[in-house]
């Protein structure tokens, strides 16, 4: 029987800090995947982060989805606190919006830039500590772009088999926030 | 064979079954069981692993073989040298079960063709049998776009059908509209060049005389497209020949349930490999393609610019199976790049090749852990059966360049940061021929390509790797220039990578490079641009966690060039592009100055020897993480390297530098770096929240304040999408009926 790949957790904290040599992290590009990663993930972020509650998934560089009480918050490493995890979390973030020649060509540069009157370049930013989350390139008119959703109920459950004490309805709780700041 | 003797079982299949009957019954044991071929237990692979990926390692070794020995035969330089094309072997059913390196996205739509064979009752009307030779290249039955050729070759076992070996190439010159090869200038199907529909093109290994006849009419460079069919054919008896042996080796029945117990244990491999690498969950992005056929010699009903919106929607469900949606995908148009369900399909078998299920072994069961959900009547699945095809690879190569971004955030959630790539986009730039070719040909067509331009996006841990990416071919690399100067009337007179083509990050995305080249020993040619590239106007939404996207492309022709005189004066010619604002092509080179956005189509202007052609490619790849977050020391690695401009450092990075003259280097001021990240970071706090620009936003798109194309697109993707126009409305709180 075959024993299954496992790297220390200080490899894998040189490798996410990308200080691993380039030899090895190739070696672990190629290699069969270590089943522990997550869990060895996990415990590497929470001992950088400054903030105490429990990190259930990391969700960007800067962004996590911790546990607060019975709620599941995203929360900046920072320590802003962005609210429900179901709604897209770039609702309550700052936004700056290139969308005009000028703007645009401070960045692209000459031919490298779109047309404003169609694209719309989107920076969000922490209002904690002013961190790039994100930067959109839609049409103008889409709405904002909720990247991702996750299942964290069936992943802790499911795939991990250790399920979170309580559970919550796997729904985009967004168009509620929405109708919340229309007063409906 | 007659419907009658097939039922006495005469049928060509496993025991005197017909085909038809073997293909129901494997698609009905799965819609049953869910279980390929209603395999519950893996008998031989649990009996002797050993022995079945030995086995496995024969067939694969077959169809590695095969492609070296098509790339030594074939005459397209697109085969020897950019190695676009890709061997397979199929099940008799043509479930495909194992692929060589290459084109791969072609491996189960070859399989498609021939179902589609099957369905068509070829085994009875037009009969199967060993030696004969089919060829198709026709979008309706299963195709991407019709430049991509396939051949395939059925293998028997004594009586027995037994598999088939199957070969992509992609042509040079299909005899379409000028230019010929890769036209975009084109809006219904009669204008595509030849389109062949699962024919029988030969028997006992040998093509038909009457289709070679055929092919030398059709087509202008007809002599190098049979020479190709030649390639695939050998390629084809390779493989027929080396199952055989394997046959031999390890007896027909093993062979038969081996084929099968691989693709059910590939289709258990792929979802457990998805549990073990992802997080369950909803992962959107879109996609807005221009097709802009207003300035393009088409018939002027067609002549009309429009852009589509593609939502993309990408679920990982509990069990592990990826799940694509597309609701809310505009309507299909008149022009070459719509695209079909076989082609969504066949093109995520190489992005998941690439990214997920590169153990070698992946083949239709690593499709049956799939679903995609396509609307019909619309861009991805059009309710017209009149459509050219020859842009057919850029919605796939833009769309899942968008879709890598997102199964990298599954990755990055799981800790497998090694993995993460952000988006990237149609991957090159390529330019078609037409006219009169160095050797006084005419009609000739050829395409230059710049494989080599190819680029990823930033990565979690590091850059992108410049000039070295394809998603449809993971070999990016231009092969040696001398061959296509043979075959195209160019001369190359400046390559290299061009500065800020990157996307910007904590880690960029690869630089692209820049071409340019001097037309050479033709009095008339005209240039197309392959128009993969569907995105002029708007940026590919490819970035990642505060990754910025890539900038547009650009071509740059002069025409009436005083190209002759400057060499005769031994003056300098343009080899790079330079300041994007005021490009070294329009400071140096002397003549009627012409600038030509991504996906162009067709250049107006007639170009001959000494005129100039400058492609400035953007593979529209994303960067990753915070720009101010980059490591100074990269940022001064990349201007040493003029792979970063001062003024992007100092704009977008945040880095303080002097230049060093007599050094030649770069070197960062550090304290003043501190301080404009720190003044940036300032500034950005000092931004809009988003729910003040939401309301101000949202004003606007109530008064309809949008350009005219952009509304006609929401208009579009409102009437033709369910849950995505239900979603629009409600993000911008509007009536139920809200239209622009």
């Amino acid at each position: 029987m075959a024993q299954e790949t496992s790297y220390s957790k200080d490899m894998i904290r040189d490798l996410i800090d990308a200080k691993l040599s380039w030899e090895m992290t190739k070696r672990i590009i190629s290699g069969a995947k270590d089943a522990d990663r997550f869990s060895k993930y996990v415990e590497i972020l929470q001992e950088k982060v400054k903030f105490a509650e429990r990190i259930l998934l990391p969700l960007t560089e800067h962004l996590y989805i911790v546990e607060k009480e019975d709620e599941r918050v995203v929360k900046c490493d920072c320590g802003y606190e962005y609210g429900d995890y179901r709604e897209n979390w770039k609702l309550k973030a700052l936004v700056d919006v290139l969308e005009t020649e000028e703007e645009l060509d401070r960045i692209y540069p000459g031919f490298l830039k779109p047309d404003p009157d169609i694209c719309e370049i989107r920076r969000y930013y922490c209002p904690g500590c002013g961190a790039q989350l994100e930067v959109e390139s839609v049409p103008r008119g889409h709405p904002i772009i909720f990247d991702f959703l996750p299942d964290i109920d069936a992943f802790y459950r499911d795939w991990l088999g250790r399920p979170l004490s309580t559970e919550k309805e796997f729904r985009d709780l967004t168009y509620e926030l929405i109708k919340e700041w229309r007063g409906k | 064979m007659k419907q009658q003797d097939m039922k006495r079982g005469t049928g060509i299949g496993e025991g005197g079954k017909p085909i038809i009957q073997m293909l129901e019954e494997s698609e009905g044991r799965y819609r049953q069981t869910g279980h390929y071929w209603g395999l519950e237990e893996l008998e031989l692979w649990t009996k002797d692993p050993m022995r079945m990926e030995l086995f496995h390692s024969r067939l694969l070794a077959a169809v590695g073989a095969a492609r070296e020995v098509t790339r030594m035969v074939s005459a397209s330089a697109m085969v020897r040298e950019a190695g676009e094309l890709c061997i397979g072997f199929f099940t008799p059913e043509g479930d495909f079960f194992i692929q060589s390196r290459g084109i791969g996205g072609h491996a189960s739509i070859m399989g498609d063709v021939i179902k589609w064979m099957i369905r068509q009752s070829y085994e009875e009307d037009i009969g199967i049998r060993d030696g004969d030779l089919f060829c198709c290249n026709e979008i309706e039955i299963a195709g991407i776009h019709n430049q991509d050729v396939y051949d395939l070759l059925p293998i028997f076992w004594q009586d027995e059908l037994v598999g088939w070996a199957g070969t992509v190439i992609h042509e040079m010159e299909i005899g379409a509209v000028i230019p010929g090869g890769m036209p975009t200038a084109q809006a219904e199907r009669f204008t595509d060049g030849i389109r062949i529909c699962a024919e029988k093109v030969g028997g006992n290994d040998q093509l038909h005389k009457d289709f070679e006849l055929a092919c030398k009419f059709k087509l202008r460079m007809g002599d190098q497209f049979l020479l190709d069919r030649k390639g695939a054919i050998a390629a084809n008896i390779r493989v027929r020949e080396e199952v055989k042996k394997t046959i031999e080796e390890f007896g027909l029945d093993y062979f038969r349930r081996g084929t099968r117990e691989l693709i059910e244990r590939e289709r258990r491999d792929q979802l457990a490999r998805v549990r073990m690498r992802t997080v369950p969950g909803r992962y959107r992005n879109c996609l807005m393609a221009e097709f802009m056929l207003s300035h393009l010699p088409v018939a002027a009903i067609h002549r009309k610019d429009t852009y589509t919106l593609i939502p993309i929607e990408f679920v990982i469900d509990p069990s592990g199976k990826y799940v694509l949606d597309f609701d809310g995908a505009g309507s299909w148009g008149w022009h070459p790049a719509n695209c079909t369900p076989a082609a969504l399909r066949s093109a995520l078998g190489i992005a998941l090749i690439d990214t997920i299920a590169y153990s070698g072994k992946a083949n239709e069961g690593t499709l049956l852990a799939t679903e995609i959900r396509v609307p019909y009547d619309t861009v991805l699945w059009p309710s017209s059966k009149f459509l050219p095809y020859t842009s057919g690879w850029s919605i796939l190569l833009n769309g899942y360049g968008l879709w890598l971004s997102l199964q990298s955030r599954a990755f990055f959630s799981r800790g497998f940061k090694e993995e993460v790539v952000a988006g990237g986009g149609s991957g090159n730039g390529m330019q078609d021929y037409a006219g009169m070719d160095h050797y006084g040909r005419e009609p000739f067509t050829g395409i230059f390509a710049l494989n080599g331009a190819g680029c990823a996006g930033g990565f979690a841990i590091r850059d992108g790797v410049d000039c070295a990416f394809g998603l449809y071919n993971p070999e990016a690399d231009i092969g040696n220039i001398e061959i296509w100067e043979m075959l195209v009337p160019v001369i190359t007179i400046g390559a290299g990578i061009q500065p800020d083509t990157g996307g910007y990050g904590k880690y960029r995305g690869a630089c692209t490079q820049s071409h340019t080249v001097m037309i050479y020993k033709t009095p008339r040619v005209c240039v197309g641009d392959m128009g993969m590239q569907l995105q002029s106007k708007i940026l590919l939404n490819s970035g990642m966690y505060g990754g910025y996207p890539s900038g547009t492309s650009q071509t740059f022709v002069v025409s009436g060039a005083n190209t002759m005189e400057l060499i005769k004066e031994k003056k300098p010619l343009v080899h790079e592009v330079g300041d994007p604002r005021a490009p070294d092509i329009e400071k140096t080179i002397k003549g009627a100055h012409h600038r030509y956005p991504a996906g162009f189509g067709l250049t107006e202007e007639v170009l001959k020897a000494g005129d100039i052609l400058q492609n400035a490619v953007s593979c529209q790849c994303g960067g990753y993480g915070d720009p101010i977050e980059r490591d100074p020391r990269l940022v001064k690695k990349d201007l040493d390297n003029h792979l970063c401009s001062e003024e992007i450092a100092r704009n977008v990075y945040c880095v303080a530098v002097t230049y060093n003259a007599e050094e030649e280097e770069y070197i960062v001021d550090e304290e003043k770096t501190r301080e404009l990240r720190e003044k940036e970071r300032r500034g950005r706090l000092a931004k809009m929240p988003a729910r003040e620009w939401w309301e101000r936003r949202r004003e606007t798109i109530a008064n309809r304040e949008l350009q005219p194309l952009l509304k006609a697109m929401y208009n579009d993707s409102l009437a033709k999408g369910k849950r995505w126009s239900k979603e629009f409305r409600a993000f911008w709180d509007l009536p139920e009926d809200f239209t622009f």
